[in-house]
């Protein structure tokens, strides 16, 4: 009972768990990628939206710085209006610039030229920071032509405050950076100074860098002409713009991009160079750069990789640890379903008292509990009976087969039934449909008279049986003592009909032959007309009267009939199981192709007549059940068979005389005028049947005759071998099969074969101690 | 019956004449019985043999049989009609070399 735990591809719980596998791994992976792209989707928004802030915040930073700038411009730009007259005081101003501002790293009061005359074509006073101290000094000088210079030609035309590109100052603080010019108009509106102040790029740098918006992302700033003014490789800035980037790396979208970062507008776009990175840009207004963070597609989407690993960490050891559970769950479930087999192969096996196993933890098992105890006990119940039934059934058979033998002890069975005589021959076999059947025959000879009856009772089986024996035990006291066929018939209807109460009756034909006169007397009781076979093979029906079948009609008046039966002639009697049996078409054999038959083997003897046409019923039946019983009785009236032969032959069982025999033979071929190969057949067949009685029929040592005749009768040579050996019958020797291999084929054997093959008939007798082999040879 | 035993090569020729019967057929067997037990090929030249019965058939048979079990080689030739038939009507004619 012990099973093994193995797991079994072709097991339900194995298809099952897969089963349930496949679907959570569907519905699983479904979630989690829409999960994972709504997320995405998200984390994406979300990124932007973030770095977009910190994109903004930058903006904003840099704002207040320029604005704190400008604003401290503005007021300066007072004071130098108030001080106008004092040249020298302009130092002091541009110290208080720097000192007001932590940003400004310079600042100048830019004079027109020879605006003060003392002063000279160039005066611009200027302060700087230098490590924590401020210094100051004149800017301007022939090598140095600051009204030439951008940040003050280009404010200087636009009438209004301008911040410059940033640039390499070498005049002044040597460092980079981008200056804010302030126009200074006297109160007609004449431009006479530009008030500066510069701020340091790398200032500007800090602040840019300041927002770390994802580890790996970095901020770049450029100017009008899209150069870089802040990047995190130093080379970048003044060097490259933003254009080359683009140009460089084909990349369209970065130069739609660039555009739009120098047209002042704001966005984002993709780019991939070595790595995929977002770029978000938005603009300063108030010096018209553009502001850009670069970050990673990794960072942004950090959080959405990390869920997503989260998610396989828990889901690939959940999804195995689910089948595993369901596998021992469903295997648990089913486990009855085993033992169930086993004991169904159990009670298959015979054993009905196999225990059932018993599970009650759910319906379904209770159920299959419930239905297995019912089948074993039906199963055991159905056994016993049977096993009861097929006890009766044997007693029954046993009766039956004992019904049949007796059935067949009342019908004479012994053939040939008169080897005394020679002028008859009579064969006659009785074929139960049932065990027990309702037909009969009969037949005896007394004072020379054949008397003899075939019958049929209506209806098969038991009943039929008992009104069978009934008619048999009758016929052969009633026919014993009364001589007419009518008379024996009358007696037998009389003893049917009295008290037949159930209805049964019996079809007969009834026969005396009496072989003095050669007459046939007899009576039909509404059976089968008898079919006669003359002696050159033709078949005919016996006329007869139907008269009324035994048993009908107590008083019926029954007519006799007599025929004149010419010797050599057949007479074939029979049950309707020979005409009315049913092939599986349900075709009759019927009466034509029985006389067929009868012509074709009416030379043979009554045995091989009746075998034949059993064969042939066979042959049409083609395995159809017999459905009726078949009785068939042929008697042959042998032919002249006491009439002295044209001459014979008298040889010693020694086989040097077979010579003699040979001589015989060619003499009465000449006497006969008989074709060679007639000749040599004859010669044939007689030297096989001669040698065979020659060789076996007497003791070795003793000196007996064979008697050899031969008598020509219209076209039948018919031969008579008598001896007086050891009684031996060559026609119930098996043919010998010609059909086998020479490795097969006995040795000897043939001999009587080729006397079978050669000659038309063979019969055999035994008579007053001496073999009688007659051989007819059709000419 | 007359027997004349003739050697083509290798090949045993029996040039059977008349009848073999029931008392001739011994002398056929003891005529052929040397020349089957040297396992060599035999023929059985019968053009001139007028009739056979089964003791002749017997000895036929049993030639065969010995001849083929030594791997021999058994041949019968120019049979006439009517030794033929009982060749066919005895089925000899399917297992043994018949040559016209």
């Amino acid at each position: 009972m012990k099973q093994k735990r193995k797991i079994r591809i072709g097991s339900l719980s194995a298809q099952l768990s897969l089963f349930i596998l496949i679907l959570t791994t569907t519905l699983l992976t479904t979630i989690v990628f829409l999960n994972y792209n709504s997320s995405r989707k998200l984390v994406r928004e979300e990124s932007i939206e973030h770095a977009q802030d910190a994109l903004d915040n930058t903006i904003l930073r840099i704002d207040k710085v320029l604005s704190s700038v400008e604003i401290a411009v503005q007021n300066i730009s007072l004071v130098v209006k108030e001080n106008i007259d004092d040249p020298s005081h302009m130092y002091g101003v541009t110290m208080n610039l720097v000192q007001s501002e932590e940003y400004i790293c310079g600042s100048a009061v830019a004079f027109e030229p020879d605006y003060y005359k003392e002063k000279g074509h160039f005066y611009s006073p200027y302060s700087y920071r230098d490590g924590d101290t401020i210094k100051s000094k004149q800017l301007g000088n022939k090598n140095y032509d600051y009204h030439y210079m951008d940040w003050y030609q280009i404010p200087k035309l636009l009438n209004k405050p301008y911040w410059s590109e940033p640039y390499f100052d070498q005049g002044g603080a040597d460092v980079i950076m981008t200056t804010y010019s302030y126009p200074l108009y006297d109160d007609d509106g004449n431009l006479f100074a530009m008030l500066t102040a510069d701020i340091s790029l790398e200032l500007f740098a800090e602040h840019v860098n300041a927002i770390k918006t994802y580890p790996n992302s970095f901020n770049v700033m450029i100017g009008h002409g899209g150069t870089f003014l802040v990047h995190r490789d130093k080379d970048f800035i003044l060097n490259k713009t933003l254009f080359e980037m683009a140009l460089y790396n084909n990349d369209s979208l970065t130069l739609k991009a660039t555009h739009d970062m120098v047209d002042g507008k704001r966005g984002m776009v993709e780019y991939n160079y070595g790595e995929e990175r977002f770029l978000f840009y938005a603009p300063i207004q108030a010096t018209g750069w553009s502001v850009a963070v670069s970050c990673m597609h990794s960072d942004v989407f950090a959080k959405i990789e990390d869920m997503r690993a989260k998610v396989m960490s828990v889901a690939i050891p959940g999804l195995i640890l689910l089948v595993v559970l369901c596998y021992i769950l469903i295997h648990y479930m089913m486990h009855p379903l085993n033992e169930f087999a086993h004991s169904a192969m159990e009670i298959a096996r015979g054993n009905f008292s196999a225990k059932l196993p018993h599970h009650n933890n759910n319906y379904e098992m209770k159920t299959l509990y419930k239905s297995f105890s019912f089948l074993q006990n039906s199963l055991q119940n159905y056994i016993d009976e049977l096993q009861l039934a097929t006890v009766n059934k044997e007693r029954i058979e046993s009766e039956l087969r004992i019904a049949r033998d007796i059935q067949m002890g009342m019908v004479p069975k012994i053939f040939p039934p008169f080897p005394e005589r020679e002028d008859i021959d009579l064969y006659a076999k009785l074929i139960p449909a049932k065990e027990v059947g309702g037909d009969l025959y009969d037949f005896f000879i007394e004072n020379n008279k054949l008397h003899f009856i075939i019958g049929d009772v209506s209806g098969k089986g038991v009943p039929a049986s008992l009104v069978m024996s009934v008619t048999c035990r009758l016929f052969r006291t009633v026919a014993s003592s009364v001589h007419e066929p009518s008379g024996i018939i009358k007696s037998l209807n009389d003893a049917l009909s009295e008290s037949n109460d159930s209805n049964m009756f019996c079809t007969a034909f009834v026969g005396i032959m009496d072989f003095d006169s050669g007459i046939l007397k007899y009576c039909n009781a509404g059976h089968n007309p008898p079919v006669i076979i003359d002696a050159d093979g033709n078949a005919s029906f016996l006329p007869v009267i139907s008269n009324l079948a035994l048993g009908v009609w107590k008083d019926f008046n029954f007519e006799d009939q007599e025929i004149k039966i010419e010797k050599g002639s057949n007479i074939f009697l029979y049950t309707d199981g020979v005409n009315e049996a049913e092939n599986t078409n349900k075709e009759l054999f019927g009466e034509e192709r029985m006389l067929e038959c009868l012509a074709k083997y009416h030379s043979k003897s009554p045995r091989i007549i009746v075998e034949e046409i059993l064969n042939e019923i066979k042959a049409h039946a083609s395995g159809a059940e017999q459905n009726d019983d078949i009785t068939i009785l042929c008697c042959k009236l042998t032919l002249n068979d006491n009439i002295a032969p044209d001459c014979e032959l008298v040889m010693r069982n020694d086989t040097a005389d077979i010579m003699l025999m040979a001589e015989f033979i060619d003499g009465l071929c000449e006497k006969y005028q008989l074709p060679m190969d007639v000749g040599f057949s004859l010669n044939l067949a007689l030297e096989e049947a001669v040698a065979n009685v020659m060789k076996y029929a007497y003791p070795e040592g003793e000196v007996h005759d064979i008697v050899l005749s031969v008598k020509l009768t219209d076209n039948r040579l018919m031969f008579k071998l008598i001896d007086t050996g050891k009684p031996f019958d060559p026609t119930i020797v098996p043919d010998a099969d010609v059909n086998l291999s020479a490795e097969e084929r006995q040795i000897g054997g043939l001999g009587i074969f080729l006397v079978r093959q050669i000659m038309d008939s063979v019969e055999y007798r035994r008579i007053d101690g001496k073999n009688i082999l007659t051989m007819i040879k059709l000419l | 019956m007359e027997i004349t035993i003739l050697k083509e090569n290798e090949t045993s020729v029996v040039v059977i004449e008349g009848r073999v019967d029931t008392v001739t057929a011994p002398e056929l067997e003891s005529a052929v019985k040397p020349l089957i037990n040297m396992g060599t090929s035999v023929v059985f030249e019968c053009e001139k043999l007028e009739y056979i019965s089964s003791a002749g058939l017997r000895v036929v048979l049993a030639a065969h049989k010995q001849l083929t079990a030594c791997a021999g080689k058994f041949v019968i030739r120019h049979l006439n009609r009517e030794v033929k038939s009982v060749f066919d009507i005895t089925g000899f004619s399917k297992i043994l070399n018949i040559e016209e």
